[in-house]
């Protein structure tokens, strides 16, 4: 996995009085830190709202990496198949993240979940766990609400 | 105009099978992390993921979002009736940005070219050419904007509100 980050884009939504929405962007070169960028949209959402009489309704930085040498997908690869992590909220709520085209090597064998279940003993496994629910380096993971993620309560795989 | 930042940052993983069928999964953060830890966590949650999917991982997106509100929009305005800038960045090649239902005194007595020594354009041409806070906007291969080369109305469809047409 080799990602090359490309131009941040600064997006700006607005909305006329018929309720339709248009996005005007603008680029900012990669070497443009995360914090620079959202100062950046700070100042210039203004100067453009001077020029229009829609009204910005929402904005977004959007950080891009891609792989420009990514490797082909797996034969069998169907990203449909979708393995889904329940997580506990800290209020108690539920959560879920998802891996596109979870690898059939992660699936349980045997057991009543067989062909269904995510074998949360392996390794890989447990590593993203333990991320999604511990944090990245003080970083937690959230849902919707910002509620931290404390534990995982059933891993399956679904089919959309 | 207020924007606040949504409750939470947003890391959005494209991943592609081999039917070429792409989708997309997002693991959130607060947005009260800061955003350089925000792009070091993605960085280390990205893989893994992508160390669990047999799909090929295109790229990823942090997003940092933000919300109006408390917004109106006045009776008359389009978001079709677009002020097109197109801007010379260093490298020659032209790049462009649609600002939605421009205002109409901001346009010339043509009702079609945009008044370029009015104060709000003026403002937003220098803040795209010399930069704004000594950060220089770009066009999308990253090559500094350094100047406009015309500036007019012109009109492109839209979409309704939750069907979103980039400018």
């Amino acid at each position: 996995m080799s990602l090359t980050q490309r131009t941040t884009s600064i997006r700006l939504r607005f909305r006329d009085n018929d309720g339709a929405e248009s996005i005007c962007q603008c680029n900012l070169a990669s070497s443009v830190s995360a914090a620079s960028a959202a100062s950046f949209l700070s100042a210039w959402a203004p100067l453009v709202q001077a020029l229009s009489d829609a009204a910005i309704v929402s904005a977004e930085v959007v950080i891009h990496w891609t792989d420009p040498a990514r490797p082909p997908a797996g034969a069998g690869s169907d990203v449909l198949r979708q393995g889904t992590f329940l997580l506990d909220t800290a209020s108690s709520d539920i959560g879920a993240a998802r891996v596109p085209a979870i690898s059939d090597d992660f699936i349980l064998a045997t057991g009543p979940y067989a062909g269904i279940g995510i074998d949360t003993a392996l390794a890989d496994v447990v590593s993203l766990i333990t991320a999604l629910t511990d944090g990245i380096d003080g970083t937690e993971p959230c849902d919707p609400f910002a509620d931290d993620f404390v534990s995982i309560n059933a891993a399956y795989i679904e089919q959309f | 105009m207020s924007l606040v930042l949504r409750p939470v940052h947003k890391v959005v993983c494209t991943f592609r099978d081999n039917d070429g069928k792409e989708a997309s999964t997002e693991v959130m953060v607060p947005s009260g992390t800061t955003a350089a830890n925000a792009v070091t966590f993605a960085a280390a949650i990205v893989p893994l993921i992508a160390a669990l999917s047999d799909a090929t991982l295109v790229g990823y997106n942090l997003i940092l979002s933000y919300v109006e509100n408390a917004f109106s929009a006045p009776g008359r305005s389009d978001v079709e009736d677009k002020g097109f800038f197109n801007f010379t960045p260093a490298n020659g090649i032209r790049t462009s940005i649609a600002v939605p239902s421009i205002l109409e005194t901001l346009l010339q007595p043509n009702n079609q070219d945009i008044d370029q020594t009015a104060t709000a354009v003026d403002d937003f041409i220098t803040a795209m050419t010399a930069g704004l806070s000594a950060i220089q906007p770009a066009s999308l291969s990253g090559s500094d904007i350094v100047g406009v080369l015309s500036a007019y109305k012109q009109n492109r469809r839209s979409h309704k509100a939750g069907s979103v047409r980039k400018g």
